[in-house]
């Protein structure tokens, strides 16, 4: 699994750091930092919510 | 692509939440066929853009597509567009459209909302535009090219994000709201006065708690005459006074659609029957009314609860209203529940001019936070106003730490 952010889309809602915050940050604009880009298959299901959840969709997984 | 003759999910309607629930199927592990109709010939769109980006063309509106190339295919989803559904027989479990009747095992409506029309009575050869579809958004952005001047009716969020779209293409704008204040989604008239003061800062004419009396065109230019006698001229008008949901089709089904579709706290409607987003009301057991939500979350959140229940039988907390707005720069956010006996009280920042996080109290208690920038804030306070919500609730800290710098603690 590989996971892209796309910042410029992002809302800084923070939807994905509160599903994952071992992936994912916010910089002081409340902009997505991208962690992890590569997680263990443990957290591939949080990464998918992560990605469903974000209502800016600025969160895209590879798989 | 070929329409089949029967699904064992059948949606109507390729919005966002109809979107989600096929993409959340696939994810909870279903195997069955899903099929997902809608009616515009456009591929799937997310709409949040639409007022945004994609209107100031900061974006191409392909950016706004929910589905990348091929995804829906890959994820075995039947997408198909410029499908029509009439009709609705629960009985035989079918759903008549353009292209033929379709059975289903279980049916997802995700019909949406579509943009509420002045009264002809007052525009009657149509000049205000409106904004809700992709097209929409594409036509209002090229009229906004060649305008000089806008009236923008309406005061809710859109017609302030309209506005400021408008003025960042160097329009003259005028917003005319019927209500006296200024609202913004779920924090409803809450910061009217911040509000008025930004519109104020860049320039855009307000005439709040005004009516429209009737808008004329003469060729080149429209009239737009208030209640109170006053005329605007503008070269483009739109109006942007809310939404109705797209439910005439089930008029015959049976459920109970008034205004919108009401379910129960998992979005269930009917037996094997279940809606999602702006079509639906679900059902809120916190206050025992049916609540619509028009948000961007709250229809990806309908499609994942949906989708689960579907897929496993196991059912989601139901969604906490969130929605984002962002007007000249300032970004603004809100979560949770902002009722009319709650008091608001700021926890960082300034509320009248600047950047803050406050909190919507009840009881001691947060129901929701809202935020204009200082997004880290408005996260950290979320999970209190969930604790709330979901009837845990832990008293949250409404005093400022004052060591804290500003827009960032980690």
């Amino acid at each position: 699994m590989k996971i892209e952010i796309d910042a410029a889309a992002c809302v800084g809602a923070g939807q994905c750091v509160l599903t994952a915050e071992d992936l994912f940050d916010q910089d002081d604009d409340g902009i997505v930092l991208l962690l992890n880009a590569e997680p263990d298959e443990s957290r591939y299901a949080a990464a998918r919510r992560s990605a469903a959840l974000c209502p800016a969709r600025a969160i895209t997984i590879h798989e | 692509m070929e329409l089949k003759s029967h699904s064992d999910v059948l949606i109507i309607g390729a919005s966002t939440a109809g979107c989600a629930t096929a993409e959340s199927l696939r994810h909870e592990g279903f195997t069955g066929s899903i099929t997902v109709l809608g009616n515009e010939t456009s591929a799937p769109y997310n709409r949040p853009p639409l007022s945004k980006h994609v209107l100031l063309g900061e974006w191409e509106s392909e950016k706004a597509d929910i589905f990348a190339d091929g995804a829906a295919e890959r994820a075995g989803i039947d997408l198909h567009t410029d499908v029509t559904a009439h009709a609705l027989n629960t009985a035989e479990r079918s759903v008549s459209t353009n292209r033929g009747d379709i059975s289903y095992g279980t049916l997802v409506i995700a019909t949406g909302a579509r943009a509420r029309q002045l009264p002809a009575s007052v525009d009657p050869d149509h000049v205000a535009l409106t904004l809700r579809t992709r097209e929409d958004s594409m036509l209002l952005r090229e009229r906004l090219e060649n305008s000089r001047s806008v009236v923008v009716i309406g005061s809710g969020v859109l017609g302030s994000e309209i506005a400021a779209a408008a003025r960042k293409k160097g329009c003259a704008v005028t917003i005319v709201g019927r209500s006296g204040a200024l609202t913004l989604g779920s924090v409803r008239d809450l910061l009217t006065q911040r509000l008025e003061r930004l519109h104020a800062q860049n320039d855009v004419e307000l005439r709040l708690a005004e009516g429209v009396a009737s808008i004329t065109h003469d060729g080149t230019t429209a009239h737009v005459t208030l209640t109170s006698g006053e005329q605007l001229d503008a070269d483009t008008v739109v109006a942007a006074v809310g939404a109705i949901p797209n439910v005439e089709w089930l008029e015959s089904s049976g459920l109970t659609t008034s205004p919108a579709l009401n379910c129960d706290s998992h979005g269930q409607c009917a037996e094997n029957i279940y809606a999602v987003g702006d079509v639906a009301a679900w059902h809120d057991s916190r206050t025992g009314r049916w609540l619509p939500d028009e948000h961007q979350l709250t229809a990806l959140q309908h499609g994942q609860a949906v989708a689960r229940h579907i897929a496993t039988g196991e059912k989601a907390e139901p969604p906490v209203p969130f929605f984002w707005s962002e007007l000249y720069g300032v970004r603004f956010q809100a979560y949770g529940r902002f009722p009319a006996e709650a008091e608001l009280v700021t926890t960082h920042g300034d509320r009248e001019s600047g950047d803050f996080v406050a909190l919507s109290m009840l009881d001691g208690l947060p129901h929701g936070v809202v935020a204009s920038n200082m997004s880290r804030y408005f996260r950290q306070a979320r999970p209190a106003v969930d604790a709330t919500l979901s009837g845990t609730p832990a008293p949250a800290t409404t005093t400022t730490p004052s060591t804290a710098p500003p827009g960032g603690q980690s």
